[in-house]
């Protein structure tokens, strides 16, 4: 199956170190580093979540946080990114995406931290699976609810 | 051998779309040189007809595609849902 590809600079499909990422960015030079962690929330439009569990197009999706990267550092001065995003389970609580921004200033941290983390949800191709306690179901895809098997 | 008039295909799905077609790839070959993409889902629907109920974007080659392009021998198509990333 495609999403048992090995990792890329941008798909992990272990627990996100935030420390590894901050060191990809983290220069003298930066006087800011702006941090942003999405993660696995247990309720989701009413419902009690158990687990989420993300799929990609990992070609697709590392080279899509690639080029956002690379945006963001050419429209953000001085500004340096590094992307994370996990494949597979993702436990509650933990990260499912980390963005690191350093920057010379803290506005260009923040807005470039901001930046990254929204064209990541609006464009990679990355889907995540809400597991309940009665089924599955694909966010953004009404009608994929199916049912435990056996529930 | 696929002959010059016709090519083959990668079609790749994801997701939801995986899951209701219970494949997560398929290869179609002695498809006619030149297809469109639409014409191509055309094909698809046969086999999964949900596909007409179910919004998603096409990928040719790992880039956003129009539906009014002509597919080469060796595409990968791959099917996207909405992303959910994040």
């Amino acid at each position: 199956m495609a999403n048992e590809a090995a990792a890329t600079p941008h798909l992990t499909r272990t627990r996100i170190d935030v420390d590894a990422l901050v060191a990809r960015v983290a220069s003298v030079e930066a006087g800011a580093l702006c941090t942003f962690l999405g993660t696995a929330r247990r309720h989701s439009e009413g419902k009690e979540v158990n687990l989420l569990c993300y799929e990609a197009y990992p070609e697709m999706a590392d080279a899509a946080i690639a080029a956002i990267v690379a945006e963001a550092q050419a429209q953000f001065a001085g500004a340096r990114v590094a992307a994370l995003h996990r494949l597979g389970d993702c436990p509650l609580g933990e990260a499912s995406v980390a963005v690191v921004a350093a920057a010379p200033h803290r506005v260009e941290a923040f807005a470039a931290c901001r930046y990254v983390i929204d064209a990541i949800k609006a464009r990679a191709p990355i889907w995540k699976q809400e597991q309940f306690r009665d089924g599955t179901a694909w966010v953004g895809d009404p009608g994929s609810f199916r049912p435990r098997e056996g529930g | 051998m696929t002959s010059r008039s016709e090519i083959a295909v990668r079609v790749l799905l994801f997701a939801g779309l995986a899951e209701r077609a219970g494949v997560r790839e398929r290869r179609l070959a002695e498809l006619p040189a030149a297809l469109t993409i639409d014409a191509l889902l055309a094909r698809l629907e046969r086999d999964y007809p949900f596909l007409r109920e179910v919004p998603f974007t096409v990928a040719r080659n790992r880039a956003l595609a129009r539906r009014d392009e002509a597919l080469e021998d060796g595409d990968e198509v791959a099917l996207l849902p909405p992303v959910s990333g994040g």
